[in-house]
């Protein structure tokens, strides 16, 4: 095989990921089904453990960071992590954006924005 | 002599090395999809135009069940590419076995969820929200099957040809496939299911 | 039994072909060409030939040539439209009422749009790339041969798609864009917009690939010695292009997919009702469309960064910083989408970032332009023809870009979004910028490909008719965007004085016309005169760069031996230190074999848009698994190259360099 990414994997770092990953969904679960956490508290908890499962994925399913320089790979997966931030987060302070100032809401909101923002 | 063998496996590891690029650039405009998909979701997800929302239609349980089988399938598929590594023929078969048949087992489980929900008037029809649903779940559940036709059609040829240079590379396409696709679901588990339960 | 035939061609009858006289005339006139082409293949015994030299090539060369030719072909139709637009609007003022129904002008508007982004700029930008990017590398070929013939052919279906609609159905009548909820079924019921999904769609997954393709050649398959840093500005311009291309396209994939399927399965993405919200689709559209428009102007920028070298016979100033601007201005077009929707609710904060963003963009662009001026100044310039196309270029694409950062000001934008004002800007950077670069890029390489230059007093006369006619068709549109004329208008009040700016503007595209006319007796005429204007040797521009070290037209395998390079300009550096770049020993080279399956894939995916289009669900079935089916049976086939031995390499070799002495 050549010199690409799936040359480093072995048998440890497939079953440290599959562990780790398991245990991660199952605290994702539990802290959801079982209300440990609720509103913000919880969402920024699942995800930082999505984060951390994505990344143990990325390292021991897919080897990431490992091929030999230069790590046309590794930089590929990080300017598409950059351009996924920015579209899924940039959409979302758009529409959000949009959506509160256009979309009609009870009366007593209406009263203060159009007192509030000059509409 | 000699000399013509090391430019030959020169020439081959160049194939393997830009044909693996070029399948991981691919696997990188896919996350793109999954982007768009993402983003209309989130924006939508409260548009249920009266209708029922993630909470009321959600059993965590069952969507569980669909996580472990497909993250056992990401393990699985990772052990049948080691012993292609050691070119074991037989191993190699057996865990792309397992992959196919938890994979095949992760898709039952979701279309059963997906027509439960049509039959009792909750498709696509209905609402925002449940459009967005369909789409990003169903695309996922798309690229799933396309897995597992790629498994048919690839892993048999093992049979036929071997450990071929070929073989070895498609095989590892595959996985890498297969591994992206359950990293797509560790988001959807969270975004969909975990955060759908949020009030 | 008419039910049966109903239920067996879905919505499709007889209803559905052109009723009134334009579009019955345009739909014969296509109908009636292609039956004469055919004829005359016929007459002439070349189908063979077509068949083998060029509809199962593998060759980008090739390839790159049947882009350019079709995209070519769209131009004409794009250009009709735009008469028709501008023949309706400078007569349609106070009582009159023009000359075009007024669905018929929304659909020429559309398709004029949706032709001249996706046919014309994209296919001329592939082209270039596919003809002159592995040359430039030093490489025998792309990544992926088979996946390139895949993404011409998908190109060419989108194309057959777009001028079906002609012929049987209706176009789209909700823009180049179509935002819902016009484009929802509710508010366009007919066929038009299904068209306008599935052409854009089939093409799309070619320009998809095409930018996986491209990517993986620049970064793996360079010559030896060629560092990102020695390579010529064009690769670098293809290259981030197709970054670019890999990011942004899926996004169109997604939305059009979306669109689709609020339009086919009663889904409520962007729908008025049911929870849809139709800003989402303009929100994703436009995180497209912005990288789009980069993208199509990129490469119009590495071909003048080679074109002004060439012809300024110096090196080019600055290749560093012009470096650093591609890859700003990529990354930036990825940050600025609000600004082509200020006007449509977002709050003041997210219009501010936007603008600056926006604003910001034409730092790195300006640093470019100084960077041309500079190379040129103590240059010894020859003012060919593509060097006037980049004099050109500079005139106008300034001025348009100062209209940009204008329209930037989102205050500003609030009186001018959707005004003529706009319509002009985009043209002037669509026209000055990326058909100026396309059309010196075409004049500058043809020898290259060909082996004859093209006459040079024609491809001046057509330069001087392009930029008149630029001029005369697009500032009076600037003065009527600001004197509160909207676009897409089919008729307005006389009493606003606007039709004569209308007149002139009329006038303007007449001259374009007259342009491309001398373009295409250009191209007749060079054939005809060829004898007199060879350019065997390879390098009739003294160039700098690798693609003129090899003979011309340029063999099958590209280079007898892959060269070795030690620096930037390699080509020009040997011709100064007297230097080979190669070793003297030829090899057998291993080519890919022709063949037809890209085609038919294509095929396959024309027919499965067609029958989505109509609602023909069998034909989808059929079509779909066909996909499914040639692909598979095409990665099983073996017997995919063939050898082209050393003693064949040395004798084509020997005779190209004859026919230069």
């Amino acid at each position: 095989m050549s010199q690409s990414t799936h040359q480093s994997g072995s048998l440890v770092s497939y079953t440290v990921g599959f562990v780790l990953s398991v245990a991660i969904t199952l605290a994702a679960y539990v802290a959801t089904v079982n209300k440990i956490f609720t509103g913000w508290s919880l969402v920024i908890l699942l995800v930082f453990l999505a984060v951390t499962q994505l990344l143990v994925q990325l390292i021991c399913f897919l080897h990431i960071g490992r091929e030999a320089k230069p790590r046309w790979n590794l930089m590929a997966f990080l300017f598409m992590a950059l351009m996924f931030g920015v579209i899924a987060i940039g959409s979302l302070w758009i529409m959000h954006n949009m959506n509160y100032r256009m979309v009609p809401k009870g009366v007593e909101v209406n009263n203060y924005l159009s007192n509030q923002d000059g509409l | 002599m000699s000399q013509q063998n090391e430019v030959a496996g020169i020439a081959e590891r160049a194939a393997d090395d830009k044909t693996l690029f070029g399948f991981w650039a691919y696997l990188m405009t896919d996350c793109m999809v999954f982007a768009s998909l993402f983003a209309t979701y989130s924006v939508l997800h409260n548009n249920t135009a009266g209708g029922p929302s993630g909470q009321d239609l959600f059993s965590m349980p069952y969507v569980m069940v669909e996580t472990m089988l497909l993250l056992t399938s990401s393990f699985t598929v990772g052990l049948a590419i080691l012993a292609a590594r050691n070119h074991n023929r037989n191993t190699v078969i057996f865990w792309f076995a397992l992959t196919f048949l938890l994979g095949t087992a992760f898709l039952t489980l979701e279309l059963t969820e997906f027509s439960r929900l049509v039959v009792e008037g909750n498709s696509w029809r209905r609402s925002g929200f449940l459009s967005g649903y369909f789409t990003l779940v169903g695309t996922h559940g798309l690229h799933i099957l396309i897995g597992l036709i790629w498994m048919l059609t690839t892993v048999p040829r093992l049979l036929t040809d071997g450990f071929s240079r070929v073989n070895l590379r498609r095989l590892t396409m595959l996985s890498l496939f297969w591994h992206f696709l359950d990293i797509v679901w560790i988001f959807i588990f969270t975004i969909v299911y975990l955060m759908g339960n949020i009030v | 039994m008419l039910d049966f035939f109903a239920g067996f061609l879905g919505k499709l009858t007889l209803d559905a072909f052109p009723h009134n006289p334009i579009t019955a005339g345009a739909a014969v006139s296509i109908v009636a060409g292609t039956l004469v082409g055919a004829a005359l293949m016929t007459r002439y015994k070349k189908w063979s030939w077509l068949w083998r030299e060029w509809l199962t090539t593998q060759d980008p060369k090739k390839i790159g040539v049947m882009y350019i030719v079709v995209a070519m072909l769209m131009l004409l139709r794009g250009l009709s439209d735009a008469l028709m637009m501008r023949a309706q609007q400078a007569t349609s003022a106070g009582s009159s009422q023009g000359v075009l129904p007024t669905d018929m002008f929304q659909q020429v508007f559309s398709a004029h749009g949706t032709i001249m982004i996706f046919f014309v700029a994209m296919g001329l930008l592939f082209g270039l790339i596919n003809l002159i990017v592995p040359l430039q590398i030093g490489a025998r070929d792309v990544a992926f041969p088979f996946v390139n013939a895949v993404s011409f052919w998908l190109f060419t279906a989108g194309m057959v798609l777009i001028n079906l609609s002609l012929v049987v159905g209706e176009f789209s009548a909700a823009g180049w864009l179509a935002y819902p909820p016009l484009s929802e079924l509710k508010y366009s019921p007919g066929v038009g917009v299904d068209y306008w999904i599935w052409s854009l769609q089939i093409a799309g997954v070619g320009s998809l690939l095409s930018g996986v393709n491209f990517l993986a050649t620049i970064i793996k398959m360079r010559c030896p010695g060629m560092t990102m840093m020695r390579m010529p500005l064009f690769v670098w311009s293809a290259l981030i292009t197709m970054v670019m291309i890999c990011f942004a396209f899926p996004i169109l994939t997604a939305t059009l997919t979306m669109l689709a399927l609020d339009r086919s399965l009663g889904m409520h993405f962007f729908t008025a009702d049911g929870g849809g919200n139709a800003m989402m689709y303009v929100n994703l559209i436009w995180a497209w469309g912005h990288p789009e428009v980069y993208i199509l102007v990129l490469p119009a920028f590495g071909v003048f960064s080679e074109v002004v070298a060439t012809f300024s016979r110096k090196r080019l100033f600055g290749y560093t910083s012009m470096v650093w601007a591609l890859a700003s201005i990529a990354f930036l077009s990825f940050i600025v989408w609000l600004h082509h929707f200020f006007t449509m609710g977002a709050g003041a904060d997210v219009n501010a970032f936007f603008g600056i963003t926006t604003m910001v963009i034409a730092i790195p662009t300006g640093v470019k332009v100084f960077n041309w001026l500079f190379t040129m100044f103590r240059g010894r310039v020859r003012f060919t023809t593509p060097m006037l196309w980049f004099m050109g270029f500079i005139v106008t694409f300034t001025i348009g870009g100062a209209t940009g950062v204008l329209l930037a000001i989102p205050p500003a934008d609030f009186q001018l979004h959707n005004s003529l004002f706009l319509v002009a800007h985009f043209h002037n950077m669509i026209i000055g910028g990326v058909v100026f670069g396309f059309f010196a890029a075409i004049t500058y390489w043809f020898p290259k490909i060909f082996g004859f230059r093209l006459n040079e007093r024609l491809g001046r006369s057509a330069f001087w008719y392009w930029l008149i006619g630029f001029l005369l068709a697009f500032v009076p549109l600037y003065i009527l965007g600001l004197m509160g004329a909207t676009r897409r208008m089919n008729h307005y009040d006389s009493s606003l004085g606007w039709q004569w700016l209308f007149i002139v503007a009329a006038v303007g595209v007449l001259v374009i016309s007259l342009g491309v006319v001398f373009q295409l007796i250009q191209i007749a005429y060079s054939i005809w005169q060829r004898k007199g204007s060879m350019a065997r040797g390879g390098d009739p521009w003294d160039g700098r760069t690798l693609e003129w070290s090899t003979v011309s037209p340029v063999p099958a395998y590209n280079f007898a031996i892959i060269p070795t390079v030690t620096s930037r300009d390699a080509f020009w550096e040997q011709k100064q230190s007297g230097k080979k770049l190669t070793a003297p020993r030829y090899e057998d080279i291993l080519m890919p074999k022709n063949t037809p399956m890209a085609m038919y894939i294509a095929a396959a995916a024309l027919a499965f848009g067609f029958g989505f289009i109509w609602h023909i669900w069998w034909l989808v079935a059929l079509s779909g698994f066909g996909v499914v089916a040639l692909v598979i049976i095409r990665s099983n086939q073996t017997d995919t190259e063939y050898v082209i031995t050393a003693a064949e390499v040395a004798e084509i070799e020997a005779s190209g360099r004859k026919a230069a002495a």
